[in-house]
């Protein structure tokens, strides 16, 4: 078969621009470190990118969740800690002022104590979180927990309901407290026998007037109420804790999850670089190839053996 | 005469011309579409010498044109369809470029969303978080519109390219109609002058990279072109004439290639279409726009249409900063209703953002049990009826409406309907019909249930409390509230089966101003119709029958009407006496103040009432404050027809409004058995069991479209409230929902929304790599076919280089006989 010459040299010039775009190709792959540098590159892994890229994005969105969530645990740690040395100073004083050997003047002066404790128990039940949030209010974040009124009872203005946040897919975290199941309002036996529960800073104002007026049997009963909010409150720490713990187990999860899944993106996305290069090196040389080639091949005429 | 110069002079004549024919082909051997040229040359006639032949020489005969109209058909055939894949590929991945990007895909868009909401879900209660929620929504919406407008513009890239090609094909016909024009004037194609049909074949190759033609060459080389696949369907040039087409845009934006003047059919009488461009650049670019831009675009209009729809569905049910219902987060302008183009948000301001469910449901803080609950809210659906049976459900004052049912026999229960929360004044008369036939029958009665089967009204009987009745599934029958009044009732509801009369007001006119003045009230007064004593033969037992609320005792001898009276009196129902006028019962107050009730016991019956005189109406004062199943039941042995007529003031059910607005608490008797208790009067709603399964997860307990589910399975003496939630801002059910709705399979398929767009983005992918293959294949193709043609057609300068050696060389040879010749004939002349 024979082959017309313009044929020749339309088939020698679309190979070399071939292997040219072939290389320049490499080139850029190699100078972004990519092998996939448009969608259109590889269009069969385009979607596979998509949903890699999409699920490495949730990850990071539910771990910046969680570390907002354990923030917000760490600061009622802090607070039910203080909270809890706070009532066992308490317990220590009321014990001291069930004593009989101290006499009323003396109860006084625990009772001023007392007080004090309980103003900052107050101001201790009403932390806030970074945003300004209430922690102990329940779902009723912007108001304030536990309320002096005018006549210096306490009132737990929150609500009762338990939020929820995401952690993952399909997993989520318990995140807001009540303030009634830390400053947990303690049993009383009635008179006629049976338990209603008390409020958490009634009680401790019960305890206070008993140790101003040295009444030994409220001050029995109020060290048992302390008692009980004192369990109450360590349980609540103990809570906060193992939830701080599942927050962080869930971090650790996801932060493995992000490790495969990128690993898994780049290799499809990124480039070998051995690889390249070597590829580099041989389109190179199939293009010298070809051009030299070429040049040889184009020159051989048969006119220029015609000698006449 | 042969002789040695004729001969010579033929000789170099005819050389002359193929070397004249050989520098053409040299001089031509980068035209475009040029056909080699070979000369034939021929010997003249032999004449004949004595007695044989002598040549004459040889004479250039003509100038063959190298050509194989199969190679060249082939040529044409496989450039269609290289061409036809060029475009599809290149669009294809613009298009994948566009979807797959970080900044234009839509992927980053919706997750950034979904990822806000989860932020917000942290921190219900922060303005940042709701403005950054709804920029991120914002940024959605808007990402829909820039991607449709992208969308947009390949439609009208591709539209354009349509219009300039068919320009193209026009051109070429036109100029192909020309051309076959001149080639009518010779009658061979072997005549023809070979620069004509070099031509004719480039236009037809030009014309197959735009579409796939079918052609068919006539004797003297003119040609027939067709599109499509048989030579009868319309053409594109005959003879002299061509046929323009255009680019025709149909209202929905559909693209057909057609004939600008179509042609009729001589046999049908129809316009004749033009046949489908399947292959070429215009087919290419036509595959591009129906195989994928048109379903891309669809597909990203309905993403955008179920977005909206299910974002907007979860934020209607939460509640935002203002304790107001949530709106529409998105909403679609004007005339671009559900598609990606008009997407926008239509929420401005931080506070109308809902994150707060509508509901709550609060553990009680003594609970044993460690269950974490949740409640959402969905309309409920039941079986049985949804109204008022039949004709009584026209009865919207001040119509009445009427039915009739058969009631009795093998047929003991009916449904006479649904009485629906928010329906108010509602009044249900039964006036048996007491023919002779019926003596001694008990007839029928109403019974009304509340959904969960706590009975309201007639005899005890817990036949209906099944789920196929309308009733709730796990409903257990109660008659703790059958037939009570006053804070005894259900929910405090008033409802009443018997006789009743009210005061009447009768308006009063000034007669001198004919002003309306204060009415004047008449006493109540229950005047009943005919006393049938034939139907009283049986005595009436204690309790049967109340008066204003206290039970009657018992009368053994009821067809005497005195008795009656008697009986009636010996109630001493405050200001109520009983008397006969004209042989009926009359019950008559002595105020103008309160009302007469004569009502039905448990075990009253209407036939009796009827008897007495008086029609038995159940009426619902006020608005129903739950579903009520009413149902007319009868022991008697064959079946009656009973005749009822209902008449309701309003109807206006906000089941949804009615539970959030009334708080009830759940308590768990035990760990099987829960009882649902409306906190306001301590009405018990439901007593049901909880059928859990070791091992599965504790069954969600539903009430009236209010789900509530449980994480473990709850303890014995746990309690829950439910109520609507007015001031929880830090509540985030709403938000939480829109979390899960990231992972909820909403679309078809079986898909997510992202996965949805995800499978758009892998379909083009798809169609580019087999565009990619096909290209590589159909190129290998087209090659095999131009290096065919140009071993034939194609010039080689040295297969010229050597014929032109080869011409010099007989040339000079013959102008060497010629030579000859001539010293011949100087010999001859020479001889004195």
């Amino acid at each position: 078969m024979s082959i017309s010459t313009s044929l020749l040299f339309d088939r020698a010039t679309e190979r070399m621009s071939a292997l040219q775009n072939r290389l320049s190709t490499t080139q850029a792959q190699l100078t972004e470190s990519k092998q996939v540098l448009n969608p259109s590159d590889a269009p069969d892994q385009a979607a596979a990118v998509q949903r890699l890229r999409g699920e490495i994005d949730r990850q990071d969105a539910h771990t910046k969740i969680l570390d907002v969530a354990t923030a917000r645990f760490q600061s009622e740690e802090v607070a039910l800690t203080s909270a809890t040395d706070l009532l066992t100073r308490l317990k220590e004083l009321s014990i001291q002022a069930a004593n009989d050997t101290l006499g009323p003047a003396d109860r006084k002066s625990v009772a001023v104590e007392m007080k004090s404790l309980r103003q900052q128990l107050l101001d201790l039940s009403n932390s806030k979180d970074d945003s300004g949030n209430f922690l102990f209010s329940g779902t009723r974040v912007k108001s304030q927990a536990f309320v002096e009124q005018a006549d210096g009872s306490v009132q737990y203005m929150g609500d009762q309901s338990q939020t929820r946040i995401p952690a993952g897919v399909e997993r989520t975290v318990a995140y807001t407290r009540s303030g009634t199941d830390v400053f947990s309002p303690p049993q009383r036996t009635q008179a006629n026998g049976s338990t209603a529960s008390v409020g958490f800073f009634q009680a401790i104002d019960d305890l206070v007037k008993a140790v101003e007026t040295s009444d030994t049997t409220s001050i029995q009963r109020g060290l048992g109420e302390v008692s009980q909010m004192h369990n109450s409150l360590t349980m609540a720490l103990a809570k906060s804790g193992s939830d701080q713990s599942v927050v962080q187990s869930q971090k650790d999860m996801l932060s493995e999850t992000t490790l495969r899944l990128k690993s898994t993106l780049s290799d499809v996305e990124d480039l070998d670089y051995t690889t390249a290069v070597t590829r580099m090196n041989k389109e190179m040389m199939a293009l010298q190839a070809a051009m030299s080639s070429f040049s040889k091949i184009s020159g051989m005429s048969l006119f220029e053996y015609i000698r006449n | 005469m042969s002789d040695l110069l004729s001969i010579g002079s033929s000789g170099v004549t005819a050389y002359q011309r193929a070397l004249a024919t050989v520098s053409n082909n040299i001089a031509n051997v980068s035209t475009d579409g040029y056909s080699r040229q070979d000369v034939n040359i021929a010997a003249n006639e032999p004449s004949r010498e004595g007695s044989g032949y002598v040549g004459n020489g040889a004479r250039f005969d003509q100038v063959r044109r190298q050509y194989d109209a199969f190679v060249e058909t082939n040529l044409r055939n496989s450039n269609s369809d290289l061409s036809g894949q060029k475009p599809l590929l290149t669009y294809v991945n613009r298009l994948i470029d566009v979807m797959g990007d970080q900044s234009i895909g839509l992927t980053s868009a919706m997750n950034q969303f979904f990822k806000s909401a989860g932020d917000l879900a942290t921190d219900p209660a922060s303005t940042i978080q709701r403005n950054g929620f709804l920029q991120s929504a914002d940024g959605m919406a808007s990402r829909f519109r820039e991607l449709n407008g992208q969308l947009q513009t390949l439609d009208t890239e591709t539209r354009q390219a349509i219009d300039t090609d068919v320009g193209q094909i026009n051109a070429y016909t036109q100029q192909l109609a020309l051309l076959n024009k001149q080639l009518s004037k010779n009658g061979s194609a072997e005549r023809q002058p070979a620069e004509l049909l070099d031509q004719r074949d480039l236009l037809l190759q030009k014309l197959s990279g735009l579409a796939a033609i079918k052609t068919s060459f006539s004797t003297n080389g003119q040609v027939l072109v067709t599109l499509g696949d048989t030579n009868s369907q319309g053409f594109l040039v005959k003879d002299d004439f061509s046929r323009d087409i255009i680019n025709q845009v149909s209202d929905t934006g559909e693209l057909t290639v057609n004939y600008r003047y179509p042609p009729t059919d001589p046999t049908t009488g129809k316009k004749l279409a033009l046949p489908p461009i399947t292959s070429g650049h215009i087919g290419g670019i036509l595959n591009f726009r129906e195989q994928v831009l048109t379903p891309v675009k669809n597909g990203l209009d309905n993403l955008a249409k179920v977005m909206a729809d299910e974002v907007n569905a979860v934020h209607q049910s939460g509640i935002d900063a203002e304790g107001k219902i949530g709106g529409a987060l998105f909403g679609f302008t004007k005339g671009l209703e559900g598609t990606a183009a008009g997407m926008q948000v239509l929420i401005q301001d931080t506070s109308r953002v809902a994150a707060a469910g509508q509901f709550r449901i609060i553990d009680d803080p003594l609970n044993v049990g460690t269950e974490q609950a949740r409640v959402s809210y969905s309309p409920a659906q039941y079986s049985g009826p949804t109204g008022l049976v039949g004709q009584l459900a026209d009865g919207h004052m001040p119509q009445i409406g009427k039915e009739t049912f058969g009631v009795g026999g093998n047929q003991p229960y009916v449904s006479v309907g649904l009485i629906a929360q928010g329906q108010s004044d509602v009044h249900l008369t039964l006036s048996p019909d007491l023919s002779a036939a019926s003596v001694g029958n008990m007839g029928a009665t109403f019974l009304v249930y509340t959904r969960d089967g706590r009975q309201l009204i007639g005899s005890p009987d817990n036949a209906m409390v099944k789920p196929e009745t309308g009733m709730e599934s796990g409903a257990t029958w109660s008659n703790t509230y059958l037939n009570q009044t006053a804070t005894s009732s259900y929910l405090g509801m008033d409802v009443f089966m018997g006789a009743t009369a009210e005061p009447l007001a009768i308006q009063q006119y000034d007669p001198k101003t004919g002003d309306a003045i204060a009415p004047t009230i008449q006493a109540a007064a229950l005047k009943g119709g005919t006393f049938d004593s034939a139907h009283l033969t049986n005595a009436i037992a204690a309790g049967d029958f109340t008066l204003n609320g206290v039970a009657l005792g018992a009368l053994s001898n009821p067809s005497n009407i005195d008795n009656v009276v008697q009986w009636l009196n010996d109630a001493h129902v405050p200001g109520v006496t009983a008397s006969k006028v004209n042989g009926n019962l009359v019950l008559a107050r002595s105020g103008t103040t309160g009302d007469i009730r004569l009502g039905l016991g448990n075990n009253g019956r209407p036939n009796v009432l009827k008897a007495l005189g008086f029609d038995t109406t159940l009426s619902i004062k006020g608005s129903a404050k739950d579903d009520l199943l009413v149902f007319m039941s009868s022991q008697d042995a064959s079946v009656g027809q009973q005749q009822v007529m209902a008449q309701f003031g309003g109807s206006n059910p906000d089941m949804k409004q009615v539970l959030r607005n009334n708080a009830m608490t759940l308590t768990f008797v035990d760990e099987t058995h829960y009882k649902i208790v409306d906190n306001n009067t301590q009405t018990v709603l439901a007593e049901r069991t909880l059928n859990s399964v070791p091992g599965q997860p504790t069954p969600d307990i539903e009430y009236r479209g209010l789900k509530l589910s449980f994480s473990t399975s709850p303890k014995a003496g746990d309690k829950f409230t439910i109520d609507g939630n007015n001031d929880g801002i830090g509540n985030n059910e709403a938000m939480m929902n829109l979390v899960t709705l990231e992972n909820t399979s909403v679309m078809p398929g079986n898909l997510t929304m992202t996965e949805a767009y995800i499978e758009q983005v892998n379909k083009v992918g798809n169609v580019s790599k087999q565009a990619t293959i096909s290209q590589q294949a159909l190129t290998v193709v087209y090659n095999q076919a131009k290096e065919t043609r140009d071993s034939v057609s194609g010039v080689s300068l040295d297969v010229e280089a050597s014929a032109l050696v080869r011409y010099q060389q007989a040339y000079q040879a013959n102008a060497k006989v010629m030579q000859t010749a001539s010293q011949l004939f100087d010999a001859i002349l020479q001889i004195k």
